[in-house]
């Protein structure tokens, strides 16, 4: 027996020792990186104690000479780390508290059995050079890891969590304990994603980026004082009361790849059930109105999720609502485990709440089981995500209605995300596949969220929804657990694209992701111009007879009369799609053409006895990537009452306005 | 006169002077309407001969809201920039109206014509527009005192709360604590405005201050009478909400209904306004001071100019200028006025 056989096969017994149960029989995964971690908060202080066991496979064929981990709570540490750099002390509009500093050192690091890796420890910052940065460290091995070998360590570390602002720390007695251990990096071997050679790849934390990390088996013991409620990653194993006040919850979470947990003694627990899967509700007391909207939209989400994508596989699924006071740690989504955000007084027609359930949960699936690298590709989670977060949000409450449905406002989340990415004032700032740290110039959000949530909507009216569904599923059976790059995705759809639709759109959609995910440009077609001319008799000089006549009755008109009519659509934009346009007469006829909609513009001439009375460009509205949907349609009988509507409105306004500055 | 009297007597005063509120509102109509015509034009140029238009007969559509701002907001904005420069036009013009309004109500109101109207307009803009700056120097200053005392206070109360809920409501108090004193300095305004014009007071600082006493000496009748006419002012508000909303603005007939509702509704505001004036007047009528007797100011006063036929139920005064009262220090002259209140009760009983 090897050496690395020996420690998988020790960890194995610790693990079998420690009695905990089970979650799949076949793994889901590769399990390449598992963690054993015992843990203790101490509330007043707001710090972690932690032992952990790493067990790390060398995925690759390669001889692995060093370990690359992440420190993701030192990005909290001071105001010269990159992440506080880039931030400001500020994220999602939320601002760090004074002294709200956190951190995390690794007091001892030693192969099990074997070299001490403590002084070894070496901060490095691949990113940006920012030497003041300490998120990533490497150590190297005096022992490499061979192929398909696995490695031991023993790790202790010490963590302050930061007042909480973004994602993870403490506010009061609320803990959410996020990126909170030391975490290997993902070594990707040559042929995986973009690596042409075996390499870690370990970012440092920045403000706009996400994780990226390998999928295990988690076996977390967390020792807290005995009056406070847990919510984990995870099963609950066991909990045990320590006789000194305290007490000790064992989790156990298999194939996934992070491990999060939020302690408060002032959850409020509700628990429900949705097929195999035990929902487990913390709300806030003062939140407790909330819970059917929460557990609703958590319904709604693994319902669709299961039927449109695939089988959420885990039985437990953990929903917190984080206190309105550390709202920063709302909204984020881990293995089994999501947040969640509610206002007291939060009417329903706002659907804050029910909004950031489904796209949390659907983060489940898109970061959680399709573990693609947020780092460099967040539009894959978040981008896909998005486009399945206004699938849902549209189907259960309303496409016009699914974000805002008070006092005759109403705004549907797809039109909410499409209007995001059209009135961005340079929506040319950046292709949305960037590095997310790298969108130096801004649009992350924009671009990464809603452009692709876009483009993908897009995409779906193109080849239409079955190949789009299947497409989509196709993509999830085949890469879940697993951590599949942009390139992958675009395959899946063009393998999928081909089998529905043969070459239509080309030997791929490559064309289509070309423009709208690596490039910048825009599109915007516009109903330009119709014209109808009567069709007159010739006149002036003809031959007749071998002699020059001249014809004068120009008012002389045909039997019937005809006109020559034409409508003219242009592309405004440069990005290319093929696109239909409707043509309809003033006898009720309607005539569809299909344009390649490459040219600048496109003129569609017909001689009839009707004449033109609208034409639409993309009457299906297909192309929601369209900046500009108000161009798309030109009519030569326009409606002017919802102009005297929206006059009426404004006069009113101003008459208001008028008056009440009367009173002064 | 009871409160019910008062307000009974401020709206049978207001419906009567129905040809003021008419000129009031053509003003009103005429100003917004420069505006809205541009608005109609921007709308005709944004949308062209686009169908997409077509949406918007339904209700708000946020897709061409979206696009709408993202391709033409500039000129929106602009009109919404001409909006505020308006606004601050009206309340200069609403200076100038004031002075006619209240004439015209001290006169009865049934006399009103365009005449007589812009006279009072013309003759107390001048003490309006330095009464308009105190109002605006004390607005400015009382917000900023107000809203510093009240954001301590806040902050102070929300440092340490666990939840949001004492927040929200905190917040909402604040808001409200935050116009109380802004009601009061426009209700001592409107008794200024008032005194102004019965009186024929000159000095506005002086006049602000005899406002500023007599809200706090009749308190209750003052506020009281400011509150009933808001709660008219939000039921109308409310019934037209809820009317409008029965009607819809989904057909051209539906657009047309609303129009005239919502001109209703501008014209209650303006009715609610004219009757906010004309209780004042019976309040301050009904409990001023009367002028201290000055024998010898009278006697050495030259002879009273004529009152103007806009104001008919004026009692002759002995001087527009009021020399003597004008030199008495604050405090003297306070106290006169207390004891000429006292003798002013004690003869009617």
């Amino acid at each position: 027996m090897n050496r690395p056989a020996i420690l998988y096969a020790l960890v194995l017994c610790v693990s079998a020792a420690s009695a905990r149960q089970i979650m799949f029989q076949e793994p889901l995964s590769r399990r390449i990186a598992n963690y054993e971690i015992s843990v203790t908060l101490d509330t007043d202080e707001k710090t972690l104690a932690g032992k952990q066991t790493l067990v790390w496979k060398n995925p690759s064929r390669d001889r692995i000479t060093e370990l690359q981990f992440h420190l993701y709570l030192n990005a909290f540490k001071n105001s010269e780390s990159t992440f506080m750099k880039g931030s400001g002390g500020r994220h999602r509009g939320i601002e760090m508290g004074r002294e709200g500093w956190g951190w995390i050192d690794v007091t001892s690091m030693r192969v099990r059995n074997g070299e001490e890796l403590t002084p070894k420890i070496e901060f490095i910052q691949p990113d940006d050079g920012n030497t003041h940065d300490r998120t990533v460290f490497r150590v190297p091995l005096a022992n490499p890891v061979g192929p398909n070998e696995t490695i031991a360590l023993d790790i202790e570390f010490r963590a302050k969590l930061p007042r909480v602002f973004s994602r993870t720390g403490h506010h009061r007695d609320f803990f959410m304990v996020a990126q909170w251990f030391p975490k290997i990096g993902v070594y990707e071997p040559a042929g995986m994603r973009y690596a042409t050679k075996g390499q870690w790849n370990c970012h440092q934390f920045h403000v706009n980026t996400e994780f990226y990390a390998d999928f295990g088996v988690y076996d977390v013991d967390i020792t807290l004082p005995s009056g406070y409620v847990v919510g984990a990653t995870g099963v609950l194993q066991k909990e045990k009361e320590n006789g000194d006040g305290t007490k000790t919850l064992s989790y156990r979470a298999e194939d996934v790849h992070d491990f999060a947990w939020t302690a408060s003694p002032r959850y409020r627990v509700l628990e429900d059930q949705w097929e195999h899967v035990a929902i487990r509700l913390l709300l806030q007391p003062e939140h407790l109105g909330f819970a059917d909207r929460y557990l609703q939209s958590t319904k709604a989400a693994l319902r669709y999720f299961n039927d449109w994508v695939g089988k959420y596989p885990y039985p437990i699924l953990t929903v917190v609502d984080p206190p309105a006071k550390a709202s920063g740690a709302g909204g984020m989504e881990y293995p089994t485990l999501i947040t969640g955000g509610s206002y007291w007084g939060l009417p329903a027609g706002l659907r804050a709440v029910e909004l950031v359930t489904i796209h949390e949960f659907g983060h489940q699936y898109w970061y959680g089981m399709i573990a693609n690298n947020e780092f460099e590709e967040a539009w894959i989670d978040e981008g896909i995500n998005s486009y399945y977060e206004a699938r849902i949000v549209d189907e259960v409450y309303g496409r016009k209605t699914s974000v805002v449905d008070l006092l005759g406002l109403r705004i549907g989340d797809r039109e909410l995300a499409r209007a995001g990415y059209a009135g961005m004032s340079n929506p040319k700032i950046a292709p949305t596949a960037t590095n997310a740290w790298q969108f130096d110039a801004g649009g992350y959000g924009t671009l990464t969220y809603q452009k692709t949530a876009t483009f993908l909507a897009t995409l779906e009216r193109l080849i239409g929804r079955p190949a789009m569904d299947e497409a989509m599923r196709t993509f999830f059976e085949r890469w879940k657990f697993n951590h599949p790059s942009g390139r992958d995705f675009i395959a899946v759809v063009n393998e999928v694209v081909l089998k529905h639709h043969g070459d239509r759109f080309g030997p791929g959609m490559d064309w289509f992701f070309d423009q709208v995910l690596f490039g910048t440009d825009v599109c915007d077609y516009e109903a330009t111009s119709i014209s109808n001319r009567r069709v007159r008799s010739i006149s002036g000089v003809v031959d007749r007879a071998g002699e020059k006549a001249l014809v004068r009755d120009t008012l002389a008109r045909t039997s019937t009369e005809l006109f020559e009519s034409r409508a003219l659509v242009s592309r405004l934009g440069e990005v290319t799609m093929p696109v239909e346009v409707l043509i309809r007469f003033d006898d009720g006829s309607e005539v569809r053409e299909r344009w390649d909609g490459k040219g600048r513009w496109k003129e569609f001439s017909f001689r009839s006895p009707h004449r033109i009375e609208w034409v639409k460009v993309d009457p299906d509205e297909v192309l929601l990537i369209d900046v500009n949907l108000i161009n798309n349609s030109k009519t030569t009988r326009p409606l002017r009452a919802p102009i005297w509507k929206y006059t009426v409105r404004f006069l009113f306004w101003v008459q208001n306005a008028l008056q009440y500055v009367a009173f002064f | 006169m009871t409160f019910a009297g008062v307000l009974g007597s401020a709206l049978r005063s207001a419906t009567r002077s129905y040809r003021m509120i008419g000129l009031l509102y053509l003003i009103n109509v005429l100003l917004a309407l420069i505006v809205a015509l541009a608005f109609r034009s921007v709308l005709l140029s944004a949308f062209s001969d686009s169908m997409v238009v077509e949406s918007l007969m339904e209700g708000f559509d946020f897709t061409v809201y979206s696009d709408f701002i993202n391709e033409h907001g500039a000129h929106f904005w602009a009109l919404y920039g001409q909006v505020v420069w308006l606004a601050l036009f009206f309340m200069l013009v609403n200076v100038l109206l004031g002075g006619g309004t209240i004439a015209t109500l001290n006169a009865g109101g049934e006399q009103f014509s365009l005449r007589s109207f812009f006279e009072g307009c013309g003759r107390y803009l001048s003490r309006f527009l330095r009464l308009f700056l105190v109002f605006a120097a004390l607005a400015v200053i009382v917000s900023f005192v107000w809203a510093s005392l009240l954001g301590v206070a806040y902050s102070g109360l929300t440092a340490d709360t666990v939840t949001e809920v004492p927040d929200v409501v905190l917040f909402i108090v604040a808001a409200i604590l935050f116009f109380i004193p802004l009601m009061l300095l426009v209700m001592m305004t409107d008794y200024a405005k008032i005194a102004t014009v019965v009186d024929d007071e000159n000095g506005m600082l002086r006049t602000f201050w005899r406002a500023v006493i007599f809200v706090f000496r009749h308190f209750f009748r003052t506020v009281g009478f400011q509150l009933a006419i808001l709660f008219i002012l939000l039921i109308s508000i409310v019934l037209y909400w809820l009317v409008e909303g029965e009607i819809g603005m989904g057909t051209t007939g539906g657009i047309l209904a609303v129009l005239v509702i919502q001109q209703a509704s501008v014209g209650v505001k303006i009715w609610t306004r004219v009757a906010t004036f004309a209780g004042e007047l019976a309040i301050f009528k009904g409990l001023r001071p009367a002028a201290a007797p000055e024998p010898q100011a009278a006697v050495e006063a030259p002879a009273a100019a004529p009152e103007p036929a806009l104001l008919p139920q004026e009692p002759p005064r002995p001087s527009v200028k009021k020399p003597s009262r004008r030199r008495l220090p604050t405090r003297v002259r306070t106290r006169k006025l207390a004891q000429a209140a006292k003798r002013g009760r004690r003869s009617r009983r």
